[in-house]
């Protein structure tokens, strides 16, 4: 539903546009996609390498291989000057979690908005907790010199991308993702959606343009950049381009 | 003639140098303009200090800053650009707009740091992972590797259940039933309806008592390795299984090794008199390098000095933990010759590191007394002569 919606005429409101970074587009993720996509593209990534690190019979280097790729894609190494971001499952979905709550601080956000920010940033916290956990027991994996606990580290690897995504079993009640110590990326997708159809005025995909064109004043009105000419404000001119 | 060569080069270098310095310029621009990242950075830096007043690269050179979330730079070079035109509206867009995503990213990362910090646990996001790493190492690796893994679990994370299953586990699989049967208990303890526990425990204790069968009547290494796996600090025969470890170490000629066993088997309640005497003869056998270990087991000469001991059971339960006895003071022992036994915390501190965390739950004896085959006494893997406590028969 999420990615199906399509692109809104109407001029959106600030909190929908934070929202939007999160669902539609971001100027630094790859292809500009929106936060929490990238969070589920490279969870599924994730779960792909550790799934054949998994299916590797003898050859440990291989094995190695499978999980560096799962590191990479779950919590890569970031630069040391503050660069660019290396996007993986932690940074996309942390910065989902970043804009999402930002989104509730707007003025213009619903009280429907600013009860789901909470708990999303709260429910969110296994997944990352999740990537933290893999990313150190990938290490493992990396360092060790045991093909039997290679092995079965790496079993527990891909279990732990599995849960990334679609939710795990923790206490063996037979149901992925039943509390929110359990949530994947899956029953998050599930509380955005949920959130999302309760909006009123009802939520439509952001335009792009509004996506990166929203400006923050020092006086702490929020407009778009086709709004940046009234002659009142601190700018007092007209807009054009954008990032 | 050289004024006019040197004419003649100032004509030439002055009409190439120009050209050449505004077809770099040219590729530079297009790089800044055309490029991405890094590459479009550098490049409109250089641009920018030969074209200052050119708003296009300007741009450029905010967006590429921007990306790389180097917001103050893009700010920055934004000012300077309106410095020198106050009135170029796209520049002004642009520093509005890098301002608020300076501002929204300074929010951001400062959130992400409070929830960092505040957790339900009480434990930062690094520490959950070290936590989480340590469990699955100590749950599903095996042997030594996956007890390494629950002791230092144990350490970050005391009272965890799970810690203390899986290292009742390793020690299974270890053979160390006494140390399996006694983390058992605490996970027990720590969690009552946990019923896989009291399975588990069951199959220890019953594994543990055959362990303390052949740990008292058999011999040499076979009965050594079966003491270490009986051996269940605070239990009602530690003091007995501490002394017959000093008795199969002193025949197998590890005089130091089973010193300490007997020092341990004191501290635990054993017998004063009988251990003394024990003491005693290793003394007189250490005041003289000449003489050879004593080959008669010391367990004769000891059940001369004191009486039998009370009948015990070994199929009796065992009870989950015996208080402490008084350690008895080292002026007991009756030779001045006997070298200084090794207190008990240090032989707790001879424990291998990764168990120092819980060393005081660790049997002292557990790396103090190394159970290689006996030079002295051949393996029969039948009984041997020894006396045996009362209640057994040969």
């Amino acid at each position: 539903m999420i990615m199906e919606t399509g692109c809104a005429l109407k001029r959106p409101t600030i909190a929908h546009t934070h929202i939007g970074h999160a669902l539609t587009g971001w100027i630094d993720t790859p292809d500009k996609e929106g936060l929490f996509i990238v969070a589920e593209k490279k969870a599924r990534q994730a779960m792909e390498s550790a799934k054949q690190g998994t299916s590797e019979p003898i050859d440990m280097a291989r094995i190695k291989q499978h999980l560096k790729e799962v590191i990479a894609a779950t919590n890569p190494p970031q630069p040391s000057d503050g660069g660019p971001v290396n996007y993986g499952v932690k940074q996309a979905l942390s910065g989902a979690i970043g804009h999402l709550t930002y989104a509730a601080t707007s003025a213009d956000a619903t009280s429907n908005v600013r009860q789901f920010a909470s708990k999303f940033e709260s429910d969110a916290g296994a997944v990352l907790d999740r990537c933290d956990l893999i990313t150190t027991l990938s290490t493992d994996v990396i360092n060790s010199r045991s093909m039997e606990e290679g092995k079965l580290l790496a079993d527990e690897v891909y279990k732990l991308t599995q849960a990334n995504l679609f939710g795990g079993d923790a206490n063996a009640d037979g149901k992925a993702g039943g509390n929110p110590a359990e949530f994947g990326l899956k029953q998050l997708r599930q509380e955005i959606e949920a959130m999302l159809a309760r909006e009123k005025p009802p939520y439509t995909a952001v335009n792009q343009w509004y996506l990166f064109n929203l400006i923050h004043l020092p006086d702490g009105r929020w407009i778009f950049r086709d709004q940046f000419e009234d002659k009142t404000d601190p700018y007092s001119v007209g807009g054009g381009g954008g990032y | 003639m050289v004024p006019t060569l040197v004419a003649g080069l100032l004509w030439i270098f002055g009409g190439i140098l120009p050209a050449v310095s505004a077809e770099l310029s040219a590729a530079q621009r297009e790089d800044c303009l055309s490029a991405s990242g890094s590459t479009a950075e550098a490049a409109c830096r250089n641009a920018l200090v030969q074209e200052p007043r050119d708003a296009g690269i300007r741009a450029a050179l905010s967006n590429a800053l921007v990306q790389s979330r180097h917001y103050d730079q893009a700010i920055r070079i934004l000012r300077e650009g309106l410095e020198l035109e106050p009135g170029n509206a796209d520049m002004k867009a642009r520093l509005a707009r890098a301002e608020q995503l300076r501002d929204e990213q300074r929010w951001i990362e400062k959130q992400k740091q409070k929830r960092e910090q505040s957790s339900t646990t009480g434990m930062t996001s690094q520490q959950r992972a070290e936590v989480g790493r340590m469990q699955i190492r100590c749950t599903k690796l095996k042997g030594q590797t996956a007890l390494e893994a629950c002791n230092q679990g144990l350490a970050i994370s005391p009272g965890n259940v799970a810690f203390y299953m899986g290292r009742a586990n390793a020690l299974m699989e270890l053979e160390r039933y006494g140390e399996a049967l006694e983390t058992y208990e605490d996970a027990q303890a720590l969690a009552p309806s946990n019923s896989q526990a009291g399975r588990a425990m069951a199959k220890a204790r019953a594994l543990r008592q055959v362990s303390v069968k052949k740990c008292l009547q058999l011999s040499g290494s076979t009965a050594l390795a079966a003491c270490r796996a009986a051996l269940q600090k605070g239990g009602a025969d530690e003091a007995e299984i501490r002394e017959r470890q000093g008795d199969l170490l002193s025949a197998a000629g590890k005089r130091q090794a089973a010193v300490d066993a007997y020092r341990a088997a004191l501290s635990s309640g054993g017998s004063t008199r009988s251990i003394s005497a024990k003491l005693g003869v290793l003394g007189e056998a250490a005041s003289d390098n000449q003489k050879p270990p004593v080959a008669t087991p010391p367990v004769t000469m000891a059940a001369a000095a004191s009486p039998p001991p009370e009948p015990k059971s070994v199929n009796a339960p065992v009870p989950l933990r015996k208080a402490p006895q008084p350690a008895p003071v080292v002026a007991q022992v009756p030779s001045k010759a006997t070298p200084k036994p090794k207190p008990l915390p240090e032989a707790i501190e001879a424990a291998k590191p990764e168990e120092k965390t819980i060393a005081a739950r660790l049997p002292e004896t557990a790396t103090a007394a190394p159970t290689p085959p006996a030079p002295v006494e051949k393996e029969t893997g039948k009984f041997n002569n020894a006396p045996l406590p009362s209640g057994f028969t040969h």
